[in-house]
């Protein structure tokens, strides 16, 4: 961790309109305008035995996933009943929510079958435990596939067919750093419900029309809260918000992200930032933004399928073209291209940034390589080179 | 129900021209007319081997076969160079967008292209010529390694006498039989003969071609949104999801592949 200087201390109040102006350019109209805002509505009560209740109906009517623990980690696991596994106050899971909506291997297509089989629709999945992060990757994943002139079946049936019920975070992991990304440790938005701990039970916020259906069929279960209980929940996500602010306290940027991208998208500091990377992808991985995919065509059924598995621009082929040309051929331009395709490429084309501040690249790489201090190296190289020399730094810009 | 984009539809061979020693164009016959603007590209899938991006060579104004002109030079080209007239193949498309043809009406239209490069441009000049008096003045300059690997040698000897079209050609290493300029396409370019104010320029080729044909464009007195660069790039799902095309703020397969060099003239490696 880095000491904190005092000019950065002295900057503190910019880094909160850092903060602010990070939200910005990452939260453009359309997406403010889709969702439904959680505060606008007064929560509900269930107890804890009610939310059981509410469970077990969702896990007759639809496969229930949830975290829970296994040895230090959490991870998403199935639940038919025993419900006493489930983990809904920690961090987020190891593995990342777009697990499942957009499959590791999936069969994007069958062609030129004798008999096209009509597959029907997959079972309903309820998603239990989902952070604010997983929410905000959705977010991403809707407009990436969602949107657009072509729009992906399989993603958008799988979005309509499933719910999301999040939970906020009691804890954070050591490599959360969502409030660095514009976001706090409990969901504003893009949730169907919202739980939040409180004594005797949770707060719950309803986010989409499937939330309120579900609310709605289940009427007994719920009762207004107690003034108490609000007061418990927001002083509760303060305390979260606070304690996760002073974890990252010493790696919060002056300027935004993207910025501090676009000032550095030259500089040789690259090759230094890079220097422990070795390409296995393990971050794209389990990103929840990373959505880079493969098709590959096979036999199948006698006809013929397009699959596509996940695909990593760390790669050397990742962009490869037909006449092998690579416009990528280094590590470390396959390295800074995810920087790029996060901090710039995708503010630009959807509204956010391609990353949540989840951290879990952070704990994937075997290489111990830290997203947050890559921008801190980034920034400081700027700065260094900036006092030094001020004539060619201004050229290195873009 | 949103209709599934990765499906291709079933196009049968039917007539396979061999070009170059390594180019061969294949005349496709879709089970459904497939119509494209030029510029524009598809995905022709080799069942069960792969899927590989092509610009069709042939005019848009042809509405029941489309052709594209295919370099072997990996595995799925390699499936393809196989296919025999009456094999099946599968097509997605139209993709990306075309050359703004608009855009060109009344203008002087300057198109360059170097080896196989001219499949997409032989699309673009049959375009033009179909409608020959929308534009001021159509030009083609167009350069091959060596007389050999020139593609379309037919229609090229045709459009020399076309009066419709200024042309020149070049090899970078002439043989026996060539007559014609010998040099780097850009060596044709020393001299652009069209009034800038109304002109516009037209490039494909291979990376090192384009970084040294837009230079001599820019020199010679284009402006950078008046000159047309069709981009590849490793367009795979070809509708703006896999990432495997992204070039600066763009996905090739969905923004481009024809941009304006103004579009790109800030991304890094654009010529890579």
């Amino acid at each position: 961790m880095h000491e904190l200087s005092g000019s950065q201390e002295a900057g503190r109040p910019q880094r909160r309109d850092a903060e602010a102006d990070m939200t910005t350019p990452g939260h453009v109209a359309s997406g403010a305008k889709a969702r439904t805002p959680a505060g606008a509505a007064t929560p509900l009560f269930v107890s804890h035995s009610n939310l059981e209740k509410l469970l077990r109906q969702r896990a007759r009517e639809s496969i229930l996933y949830a975290p829970t623990r296994y040895g230090d980690a959490l991870h998403y696991r199935r639940f038919e009943s025993d419900y006493e596994g489930i983990v809904l106050d920690g961090a987020r899971t190891v593995e990342p929510i777009k697990s499942f909506f957009f499959k590791a291997r999936e069969r994007l297509a069958r062609y030129f079958a004798p008999g096209q089989r009509e597959e029907g629709p997959a079972k309903s999945i309820t998603i239990v435990g989902a952070k604010a992060c997983d929410l905000r990757s959705l977010e991403l994943l809707d407009r990436v596939f969602g949107e657009g002139v072509f729009k992906e079946p399989l993603y958008v049936a799988s979005r309509r067919n499933n719910l999301v019920i999040s939970t906020d975070c009691a804890q954070y992991a050591d490599t959360c750093f969502c409030n660095l990304m514009g976001l706090q440790p409990y969901p504003r938005d893009g949730f169907d419900l919202n739980l939040s701990a409180v004594s005797g039970g949770y707060l719950v916020d309803v986010g989409s029309s499937k939330g309120r259906e579900l609310v709605e069929g289940n009427e007994a279960l719920f009762s207004p809260p107690s003034e108490g209980q609000l007061e418990e929940r927001g002083q509760a996500r303060a305390k979260a918000l606070a304690q996760l602010r002073r974890h990252n306290e010493a790696y919060a940027l002056e300027q935004p992200f993207q910025e501090v991208l676009l000032r550095g998208l030259r500089a040789p500091v690259w090759e230094a930032l890079a220097g422990r990377c070795v390409g296995c992808a393990a971050c794209e991985m389990v990103c929840p933004t990373c959505h880079c995919f493969l098709i590959y065509d096979q036999e199948s059924d006698g006809g013929f399928e397009k699959v596509r598995v996940w695909d990593s621009c760390h790669y050397p082929g990742f962009a490869r073209t037909a006449g092998g040309g690579n416009p990528r051929p280094l590590l470390s331009e396959r390295f800074k291209n995810r920087f790029v395709h996060k901090f710039d490429f995708s503010p630009n084309n959807y509204g956010m940034y391609g990353c949540t501040g989840c951290g879990r690249c952070i704990e994937a790489c075997p290489a111990g390589i830290d997203i947050r201090q890559v921008f801190y190296d980034l920034a400081a190289a700027q700065k260094e080179s900036l006092d030094r020399e001020p004539i060619r730094a201004a050229e290195s810009d873009r | 129900m949103i209709e599934n984009p990765y499906v291709p539809l079933k196009a049968t061979v039917e007539q396979i021209t061999q070009e170059s020693p390594t180019v061969k164009t294949f005349a496709l016959r879709p089970q459904e007319p497939l119509e494209f603007e030029a510029g524009q590209f598809i995905e022709v899938t080799v069942p069960g081997v792969g899927e590989s991006p092509f610009t069709p060579s042939s005019s848009p104004y042809e509405k029941e076969t489309v052709e594209v002109s295919v370099m072997r030079v990996g595995h799925n080209t390699e499936a393809m160079h196989a296919l025999k007239p009456g094999s099946m193949v599968g097509v997605r498309g139209p993709l990306g967008v075309p050359y703004p043809l608009d855009a060109y009406a009344g203008k002087e239209v300057f198109v360059v292209g170097g080896g196989v490069g001219l499949a997409p441009l032989r699309s673009l000049l049959l375009a033009l010529l179909h409608d020959a008096a929308r534009y001021r003045r159509i030009y083609l300059r167009y350069g091959a390694r060596s007389p050999g690997e020139r593609i379309y040698k037919p229609l090229l000897e045709a459009w020399e006498s076309d009066p419709r079209l200024d042309v020149q050609y070049t090899v970078d290493i002439g043989d026996a039989t060539w007559k014609g300029n010998v040099g780097v396409v850009t060596t044709i370019l020393t001299e652009i003969p069209v009034d800038f104010g109304h002109a516009v320029a037209v490039c494909c080729g291979p990376p090192i071609m384009l970084r040294f044909v837009t230079a001599s464009l820019l020199k010679a007195g284009f402006a950078p949104e008046a000159i047309y660069l069709s981009m590849e790039r490793n367009m795979s799902c070809g509708i703006g999801k896999c990432g495997h095309c992204r070039i600066g703020n763009y996905y090739v397969c969905k923004d481009g592949p024809v941009f304006t060099y103004a579009q790109l003239k800030d991304v890094p490696d654009l010529f890579a």
